[in-house]
């Protein structure tokens, strides 16, 4: 692609920044809704009751106060439906309730909704949730996954024994089996993979209003995407047509998979802006975060690799316990089950089955997190070729090397039918280790011991998919002012789409980024969309936008051609209008805008693209780190990235992906650690409790891209919103076993390896 | 008496008297200003989203520090000068300094935790032009991002004082301005604001102080509202009298003599700062990690101790340096070892009409050496697991001649090893001292077993700290590793 000033490939700086480093962001809290009530929520103590209220009315009566909503009160509408549930491997399918918008009898998780109370305030509306009066009967209860599974256990779901949400394989249950029978070497590890709480700097928010006059609901919702939400409305919850209901999200401070969600909120302060006639608010705060949305992770895993006398992998075989929460969310079952489509990675391994199962506990639900199952994957998998390789005596970077799929086998079909189009995995590997000075490694880890420190070095090559499934309709229109308007369904949660966007444009148009205007968030605008997740708006909305662009460049040259007296063939886009190639006559798009022929349908260019097939970025993550044994605290000291994008769009936006995801995945692996009392209480529940990473704890890393144009995106794009959490999980944690191993012959910890839980590892081994 | 406050916001007066006590700096920001730029992100001083600059006068010239607004409460704005993130960027429209680092360096993605972070590098950057990586990084304990991982914000840091001297000419003129027109306001008087059935109070004196005292033995006493300030936004607790110490200038007093530190009872942790790691220099490692640049900021160090919790970080290291309390109410002063006012679990040597006035904490001698550990979960912006303090002296055959020592997070409340000091007093400062001295623990303490740390772990870390200790006195290196310097 010829390099364009502002376009594919440049560091372009955002154009969002201005608003949002001035503070005139518009996040859903700052959305001015002139008479809004505000709504605040009265959530269960309790993990399982049942319950009856036994005073409403003094609520209802305090000042201030406008109503107070519960289930009685909003019969008329569905409950949150699971959009993606998973049937068992015999066929047969276990019962999926609904999330009920408010619960009628029953709780089953500390957070869950029993009543609404809308206020003129937000200090009237929690006052007056304190004043609601409830006969709780507390029930039998269980919080552990593994407990959940035994028969004795209490029961979430009448109608789900065991708590048992599906039971579902993936492979050749059979044949892998056969290859372990037979295989020379077996290695074998269960791996927890702690439940993540995602706090978006942003809680989530909603503002619901009806207009009467044209009995029509808007939503203004920090959201992923608006179209998704609109659709589960309209079909499922309200059983209104779509066009009824208008979805809006303006700037939305963080998302990571969670705010993809339906929510119960949502569709209840709409109820109630209709019931009250006024728009009603409800934002979160803190503590309702971490009680109310959906949270990530979740599961207990063993996992067994067979290999040959020489290393070589023969087969692998996955058992994935995954924790639900109380209810199916949106995409819970599924999540679980997308992991171990990846679970082979970027190794060419011949057996191999999955069994995979979905259970419910008292627990809030859990869903998609930056990653949805391939960090799992990813983790799993690092994790036990590291074993493997002490196992086998051999060196990390060995055995990968001699299972990884070459570039020569692709394209490459793996047992979980899925085809990988491109991939270097070992080039990837190899610059990474010689960046990252693997060879200096001894020497350094000789001055730490001398200093009392046990330094680890550990790394993880890992594939993952993006960008799956639906596609984008969307459109770039010339503006009679010459500037350009792309409308398009996928959603920042900001990663600077606006910018990437332009950039798009600006490479088939040759404008500066700042003539064009990215409309996204609002289905009155935008017809169709599908929201960002999956780290799909960059391949799949660029793609879409470059065809648009392309398609609009070659109608702008049509509207050209008549004025510059030449030959579309004979035209060119250079400097912001219309050119004949190698001379200086030329026509500006503002005046192509002003021409008679230049209606509004001759300067817009509508398209679409939908993938043909995931794209498959990779690489290799390399971290060294330090390990306090007096303490068990963790210093990352140097973090080393290679990956593999397939193109760069932006390099700035780029990296940005890749740092902040690893530092996600760097506190999932040693500070983020969601904890459950035995009686369903959430003891981590605020940000002192919760190890979110702050700045002292993460230094800077090196990151650089050897990158493999994908061959199934038309622009070579491959997704790179998840990938820095998938890579740094098991990196970090193989760099951390490999210190404790050397040291003291600890091979296993389990995530979040926090100072408490090396300290003991280390006195265990000690003893 | 005043009965409004008044302050500026930014080079508008705001005159105030229709106040409910209990409002938040950002609640009134963000509904009644619509000053959308200051976000919340957890109204418990955790995150920092809420950032704002807060200019306060002392002896007639401002001082600017960076403030949670989500606790700070907004009577407490009285006299003050108020900044917050619209207010940084030029009337041209150019953005300032700090904004166009950030910029340059992608240092925003969703941009929610931005204005927070532009805030406290603004506080950073009237502190310190050319501030080392340990300076940003204590500068930006108190905010979370989580979208970006933090290095191009530490990047902007180091950056955000290239090319700003339009932004500083700007800022010291309104500086300027500011002060003259805060001079204006009669320094001495009391302020009570009433709303409906709440009363906020804001004496000037100790003899007002006295009275109110007396006269509401009921109302709740605060300073920087670190604690209490979570009481209203987390606890939804009703505070229907409050009296805020921050406008008695005679408790913010810091006296440095030849024998002792004294420090009045509302000097904050960063006023603290200086005299206390001249006078103990291994103070600096443990308030720099106690909360953030803000909750330092905030935060006294006589509501460190007054609030009695068992975690404070402060009552273990002043335990050790053999700290007095004053106590005042309107019957006169009382003075008690600092170790002698934790009683019990929330209970503490105080009578109804008393308060903190200050606290004296006398120098070490030569020939002692202090040391403080703070023990957490995470290393910046957490609560202690386990603190340790240790005064000891030795005598010239290297013997420990003295020893004082003392816990928190190990008992009901701050704590003195007696047991311990015992094995160590008189005995020559060898490997099996001190791990006698540990193991003389047991016998003082039990304790407690939560999630946040087992009773074990509490108890293997706080006797590990005498081998530290040991190590430390031997000369062996015992810091925090400071981090490698980035690579790549
Ligand atoms: C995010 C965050 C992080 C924190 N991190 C730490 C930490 O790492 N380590 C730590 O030790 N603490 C920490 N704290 C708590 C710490 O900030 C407080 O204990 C602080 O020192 C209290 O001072 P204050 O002036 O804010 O007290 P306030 O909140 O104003 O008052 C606290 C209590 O003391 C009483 N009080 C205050 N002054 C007096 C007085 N002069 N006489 C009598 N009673 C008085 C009040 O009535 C109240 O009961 C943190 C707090 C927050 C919000
Ligand atoms: S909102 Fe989080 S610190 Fe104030
Ligand atoms: S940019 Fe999103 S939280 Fe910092």
């Amino acid at each position: 692609m010829r390099p364009m000033k502002f376009g594919i490939g440049q560091a372009v700086k955002r154009v969002e920044d201005a608003r949002l480093i001035t503070g005139h962001g518009q996040y859903t809290g700052d959305v001015e809704a002139p008479g809004v009530a505000t709504a605040s929520f009265l959530r269960s103590p309790h993990a399982h009751a049942r319950f009856a209220f036994v005073d409403l009315e003094t609520a209802r009566a305090m000042p201030g106060v406008l109503a107070v909503l519960t289930a009685a009160d909003v019969v008329g509408l569905g409950g949150v439906p699971c959009l993606a549930p998973m049937a068992n491997a015999d066929g047969t399918t276990t019962p999926l309730p609904d999330c009920p918008l408010l619960c009628a009898d029953e709780v089953r998780h500390v957070g869950d909704a029993v009543a609404m109370v809308i206020a003129e305030d937000e200090l009237a509306a929690r006052d007056a949730v304190e004043a609601i009066g409830v006969d709780w009967e507390p029930l039998d209860l269980v919080v552990d996954v593994p407990a959940a599974m035994k028969g004795e256990a209490a029961q979430v779901w009448p109608d789900v024994p065991g708590n048992l949400a599906f039971d579902s394989g993936i492979g050749k249950k059979e044949a892998t089996d056969a290859v372990f029978a037979a295989a020379p070497r077996v290695v074998a590890l269960r791996l927890v993979n702690n439940r993540l709480i995602a706090n978006y700097m942003e809680p989530r928010g909603a503002i619901g209003e009806y207009d009467a006059g044209e009995d029509r609901y808007t939503l203004t919702v920090s959201s992923q995407g608006v179209h998704g939400l609109q659709d589960t409305l309209a079909t499922k919850i309200m059983k209104l047509p779509a066009e009824k209901i208008r979805v809006v999200t303006k700037d939305v401070g963080g998302g990571f998979g969670v705010k993809t969600f339906m929510y119960r909120e949502y569709p209840l302060v709409l109820a109630a802006a209709k019931m009250l006639g006024r728009p009603v608010r409800w934002l979160s705060d803190r503590s309702e975060h971490f009680l109310a949305d959906a949270h990530g992770r979740d599961n207990v895993t063993v996992a067994e690799m067979a290999l040959d006398e020489k290393g070589r992998f023969l087969g692998l075989r996955i058992d994935l316990i995954g924790g639900l929460g109380a209810y199916p969310s949106q995409y819970g079952p599924y999540i679980h089950y997308l992991g171990a489509t990846m679970a082979t990675g970027p190794y060419d391994i011949g057996a191999f089955h999955a069994r995979v199962r979905g259970v419910y506990t008292h627990t809030t639900p859990v869903d998609a997190y930056r990653g949805a199952g391939r960090p799992e994957a990813a983790y799993v998998l690092e994790r036990l070729v590291d074993a493997c390789a002490r196992e086998m005596k051999t060196t990390p970077d060995a055995i990968r090397a001699l299972n990884f799929i070459k570039p020569a086998q692709m394209p490459y079909r793996t047992p979980t039918k899925r085809t990988y189009d491109v991939g270097e995995f070992e080039g990837a590997m190899r610059q990474a280790l010689a960046r990252a000075d693997a060879a200096g490694f001894s020497a350094r880890a000789a001055q730490a011991k001398a200093q009392g420190k046990l330094r680890g070095f550990g790394f993880a090559s890992y594939i993952e998919c993006t960008a799956w499934g639906e596609g984008e309709e969307g459109s770039l229109t010339l503006n009679e002012d010459g500037s350009f308007t792309v409308l398009v369904g996928t959603q920042s949660n900001g990663q600077g789409h606006e910018t990437a966007y332009a950039q798009v444009v600006a490479q088939y148009l040759d404008v500066p980024v700042d003539s064009v205007r990215v409309v996204q968030g609002d289905t009155d605008r935008v017809a169709t969309g599908n929201g960002t997740g999956g780290s799909r708006s960059i391949p799949v909305g660029s793609a879409m936008v470059a065809r648009a662009s392309d398609k609009l460049s070659i109608q702008l040259k049509e509207l050209a051609s008549d004025r510059l007296e030449a030959a579309v063939a004979d035209l060119e886009i250079a400097d912001g209008g219309v050119r004949i190639a190698g001379t200086d006559r030329a026509i500006s798009f503002a005046d192509i805008a002003r021409l008679p022929k230049a209606t509004p349908e001759a300067r817009r260019a509508v398209e679409s693209y939908t993938p043909p097939e995931a794209t498959y970025p990779n690489g290799t993550h390399v971290c060294e780190l330090e390990v306090d044994p007096e303490t068990g605290q963790v210093t990352i000291e140097r973090y080393t990235i290679c990956d593999d994008f397939g193109v760069t769009l932006n390099p700035l936006l780029l990296a940005g992906q890749v740092h902040g995801g690893v530092v996600q995945g760097v506190g999932q692996a040693l500070s983020e650690r969601t904890v459950y009392s035995e009686d369903g209480q959430l003891l981590s529940a605020s940000l002192m409790d919760y190890g979110v990473p702050r700045a002292a704890d993460v230094g800077s890393f090196h990151f650089e891209t050897r990158n493999v144009p994908s061959t199934t995106n038309p622009l070579g794009l491959k997704g790179a919103g998840e990938a820095g959490s998938i890579g740094s999980c098991p990196a970090v944690m193989n760099a951390l076993v490999d210190a404790l191993h050397r040291n003291y012959g600890i091979a296993h910890i389990d995530m979040p390896a926090t100072p408490l839980a090396i300290f003991k590892a280390i006195r265990a081994a000690a003893r | 008496m005043r009965r409004s406050i008044r302050f500026l916001l930014g080079e508008e007066w705001r005159d105030l008297s229709d106040v409910d006590p209990l409002t938040t700096a950002l609640d009134w920001l963000r509904t009644v200003e619509r000053r959308t730029g200051t976000k919340e992100g957890c109204a418990e001083g955790d995150c920092g989203a809420c950032t704002i600059l807060v200019g306060r006068m002392q002896a007639g010239r401002l001082v600017y520090e960076p403030v949670d607004s989500c606790i700070r409460l907004l009577a407490t704005l009285d006299r003050c000068h108020v900044l917050t993130v619209e207010h940084l960027r030029r009337p041209d429209g150019r953005l300032h300094a700090i904004q166009r680092a950030l910029v340059e360096a992608h240092a925003t993605q969703c941009g929610f935790c931005t204005p927070g972070f532009v805030m406290s590098l603004a506080a950073l950057w009237l502190d310190d032009p050319s501030p080392d990586e340990a300076t940003i990084e204590r500068a930006l304990q108190g905010n979370l991002c989580r979208c970006t991982g933090y290095a191009p914000i530490v990047a902007a840091a180091r950056a955000m004082s290239e090319d700003d001297e339009a932004d500083r000419l700007r800022f010291a003129r309104m500086r300027r301005e500011a002060e003259d027109k805060l001079a204006t306001i009669d320094a001495s008087e009391p302020v009570t604001l009433r709303h409906g059935a709440r009363v906020f109070h804001a004496p000037t004196t100790l003899e007002q102080l006295d009275a109110l005292r007396l006269a509401h033995p009921e109302a709740t006493l605060f300073a920087g509202a670190t604690d209490v300030g979570l009481w209203i936004t987390k606890q939804m607790r009703d505070l229907p009298t409050l009296v805020w110490l921050g406008g008695v200038e005679a408790l913010r007093r810091i006296d440095e003599t030849a024998g002792a530190l004294e420090l009045g009872a509302t000097v904050s942790y960063r006023d603290a700062r200086a005299p206390l790691v001249a006078a103990f220099p291994d103070m600096a490692e443990l308030l720099d990690r106690i909360g953030g640049a803000q909750v330092r900021a905030m935060g006294t160090i006589g509501g460190n101790i007054a609030n009695g919790s068992p975690i404070g970080d402060m009552p273990p290291a002043l335990i050790a340096l053999d700290a007095t309390l004053v106590l005042r109410s309107q019957r006169g002063r009382r003075q008690m070892s600092l170790e002698d006012f934790f009683v019990a679990y929330g209970k503490q040597d105080r009578a109804g009409d008393e308060y903190v006035e200050s606290l004296r904490i006398p120098r070490i001698a030569e020939g002692e050496t202090f040391r403080a550990w703070k023990i957490s979960k995470r290393r910046d912006e957490d609560i202690s697991s386990v603190c340790g303090a240790f005064k000891l002296r030795r005598d010239a055959t290297g013997a420990v001649a003295a020893a004082r020592i003392a816990f928190g997070g190990m008992a009901a409340t701050p704590k003195r090893a007696r047991a311990s000091e015992a094995a160590l007093i008189g005995r020559p400062a060898t490997r099996e001292t001190f791990a006698a001295a540990a193991a003389a623990l047991a016998t003082d303490f039990a304790p407690i077993d939560d999630w946040r740390a087992s009773a074990a772990y509490r108890m293997r870390v706080a006797q590990n700290l005498f081998e530290r200790l040991r190590l430390d006195l031997a000369g062996a290196p015992t810091r925090l590793p400071a981090r490698e310097a980035a690579h790549g």
